[in-house]
């Protein structure tokens, strides 16, 4: 999976098969995992952003992880599988380590 | 014994959520230290998952990317600030449009990867020297090894794909035991080096970036031997993981998020007292949110291949053929219109329009022409709605209404033949892949010998590097590799080597026994072992006039024939012949 980016384009770039746009009158966020549209002023400081945007931004972030999940299930409950036993082995280790340290 | 079990998978998201609730609840009195502890030990155990490393993998080279006609277009315009994009578009094309993969496999079908290596500058003497053979069969091992054929091959149609693609050699030579344990090249990932200079050893002098090893899942430096282990010590002190106990405030920017979900600070007063110093000169800096540390890596150790030499831009080549082939999936959707609903036929008129500054309007069959544009834009509508529909009817006041038949209308396959055809011939490429029925073998050959050269530069720094190994492997003795061949070509050299090697040519042995497809070395283990082996003492001559009736052929005994005794004819040929011709006379007088 690419990495997602959000960047602030002029209304008239907005290209016609973005999947993921908040447009304005005046202005057009992007949320792309794809090459930077044309004109564009990438957005780094997400905190700064209006609450609508951010609530926009959050249900983008949603829709790809859905889409990854729906598209890698298997593998993904398979990795899952093995890393909860990995995980479940290796807390019992530092249980066990954390009795021994109290007995000295 | 604990047996290995295959892997299993959860049912559900669910399931995975219930069993990791079930965890916290029955560890939730560790401390976060042993919960930290514990979380990034488990991470790195399944960082071996074979899907996360299938994924490592795949994007060694970069990852075929699904993109539209205006982004290949701007790509294309601009390729040195676009690489990537248009590596992704050329992988991605491979997929949706099977001739131009056909270009990049014909590409690396043409050269036919001969080679050979032998020893240079050897006077009579040194050439009678043990270490001369030693070397050489030493050599031969390394480079049956480390197979240039098939590497040269993959590394042709990577560099149609990409542009240029960079090697890092792998071996390890015994020298004492002249043995090779084991030699191999392998390809450094093709987004995270770039070419920043030049060197005599390699041509390009590249740079790589190291926070490849914190960005992408199950990235290893192990997975590259030793290439990056000097920069590790250094890059460890930059990239600090951040531990719960420390009392450091970081921004957001200044860090990075491994795939685990470590946050590692980026520590930049280090960097600058380490800059001095460090190894393969680092340069960090911050792209877009991103962290890089390039280092520069050993010129002798990468290697770059490309085709095209001329340019140091890695992007395809075939960038130009990018549209070309992208659009052939709509010319396929069109002729697929075309084939349900052929325009055979279609009804036309005169749409007449009066002139709206005349006063006379009586003509009411007459448009305005306002009103004309408005039947035009219904005309086109019903053209458009009518693709898929087979009948349609247009109702306008309209004079002269007649039927036209339209017997040479473009059929569904004329059109992908066409473009698919335009698209070969675009490539320069016709010669090879036929696309029509009238192939011309003069410029098929041509064409052939033509694109046999254009891959020369693999040759030549396939050459280079092998040398290099050689070099580095320290023989006592200078030795050559050389790569040649193409499947045109290989005809013509291998009856040129006959031909030299009957005119006492012995460097064309070397050649020779290259295109037979063995080494020099093969050919004397395997002569040696056909001589000892006794099998040539049980090899019987054909049985002639000649052989047959020698006292000492060594063959049984056979019926004498009157006729003919055998042996060298004891008359001239002159009378032989005389003689024959009134024998074979007498011979059709007795009706024999």
């Amino acid at each position: 999976m690419e990495q997602y980016r959000l960047y602030a384009i002029q209304p008239q770039n907005l290209r016609d098969q973005e999947p993921f746009f908040y447009r304005t009158s005046r202005a057009c966020l992007v949320y792309t995992d794809g090459e930077p549209p044309k004109e564009s002023r990438e957005i780094t400081q997400v905190s700064a952003l209006p609450a609508a945007v951010k609530e926009w931004l959050d249900e983008c972030i949603t829709a790809v992880r859905e889409r990854f999940l729906a598209e890698n299930e298997r593998e993904i409950l398979t990795f899952a599988h093995d890393f909860t036993k990995a995980l479940g082995a290796e807390l019992e280790a530092e249980r066990q380590k954390m009795e021994r340290d109290q007995h000295e | 014994m604990n047996k290995p079990t295959a892997s299993a998978a959860y049912g559900s998201f669910g399931e995975y959520f219930g069993a990791m609730r079930e965890l916290m609840a029955r560890y939730d009195a560790l401390p976060a230290d042993n919960l930290y502890a514990a979380w990034s030990r488990a991470t790195a155990s399944v960082a071996a998952n074979p899907w996360m490393q299938n994924n490592r993998v795949k994007r060694i080279s970069t990852f075929p990317r699904d993109m539209t006609k205006e982004t290949i277009a701007e790509a294309t315009r601009n390729p040195d600030e676009r690489e990537k994009t248009l590596r992704a578009a050329a992988h991605g094309l491979e997929w949706t449009a099977f001739p131009f993969r056909k270009i990049r496999t014909t590409y690396q079908a043409v050269n036919t990867d001969r080679y050979y290596h032998y020893p240079a500058y050897l006077t009579a003497e040194t050439a009678k020297e043990k270490t001369v053979m030693r070397e050489g069969v030493l050599l031969d091992k390394l480079n049956h090894m480390m197979q240039p054929g098939a590497l040269a091959h993959q590394i042709r149609g990577q560099c149609v794909q990409e542009g240029k693609v960079f090697y890092q050699p792998r071996y390890s030579v015994d020298k004492s035991h002249n043995a090779v344990k084991y030699a191999y090249a392998q390809q450094i990932p093709s987004d995270w080096v770039k070419i920043v200079g030049f060197n005599s050893e390699s041509k390009y002098t590249v740079m790589f970036d190291m926070t490849y090893l914190l960005t992408v899942p199950g990235a290893d430096w192990r997975q590259f031997g030793d290439l990056l282990l000097p920069y590790l010590e250094d890059f460890s002190q930059v990239f600090v993981p951040v531990e719960s106990t420390d009392k450091i405030a970081f921004s957001s920017l200044n860090s990075v998020c491994q795939p685990s979900g470590r946050r590692l600070f980026v520590d930049l007063e280090q960097f600058d007292k380490l800059r001095a110093n460090a190894e393969g000169d680092p340069k960090l800096w911050n792209r877009n949110g991103r962290w890089a540390y390039w280092v520069t890596l050993p010129p002798e150790k990468v290697w770059p291949f490309e085709i095209d030499d001329t340019t140091r831009t890695v992007a395809p080549m075939t960038s130009g053929l990018f549209i070309s082939f992208a659009q052939i999936a709509d010319v396929e959707n069109i002729a697929l219109s075309v084939m349900q609903n052929p325009l055979v036929s279609i009804c036309l008129g005169e749409l007449e329009t009066f002139n709206e500054r005349q006063a006379d309007n009586g003509e009411v069959i007459k448009l305005s022409p306002t009103a004309r544009d408005y039947f035009l834009m219904q005309w086109f509508n019903m053209l458009a709605s009518a693709n898929a529909t087979g009948i349609s009817f247009f109702g306008a006041p309209m004079r002269n209404l007649h039927m036209e038949t339209l017997p040479s209308v473009t059929g569904s396959s004329d059109m992908t033949t066409k473009e698919y055809g335009y698209a070969i011939l675009k490539s320069g490429m016709s010669g090879l892949i036929p696309i029509n029925s009238d192939p011309r073998a003069g410029s098929v050959e041509i064409a052939a010998k033509l694109e046999e050269r254009m891959c020369r530069p693999i040759y030549d720094q396939m050459e280079r590097m092998m040398e290099s190994i050689y070099r580095q492997i320290g023989t006592k003795h200078e030795w050559r590799f050389r790569m040649f061949g193409g499947f045109v070509s290989d005809a013509q050299d291998l009856e040129n080597c006959r031909k030299g090697m009957q005119s006492g040519i012995l460097s064309e042995t070397m050649k020779y026994l290259a295109l037979r497809g063995i080494s020099f070395w093969d050919d004397l283990g395997i002569s040696n072992f056909v001589a000892a082996s006794g099998i040539l003492n049980l090899r019987i001559p054909m049985v002639t006039s000649y052989s047959a009736n020698q006292e000492k052929s060594g063959l049984p005994p056979r019926p004498q024939d009157p006729d003919n005794t055998g042996g060298r004819p004891e008359k001239g040929i002159e009378d032989a012949l005389a003689e024959g011709g009134e024998q074979q006379e007498s011979d059709l007088d007795r009706g024999d």
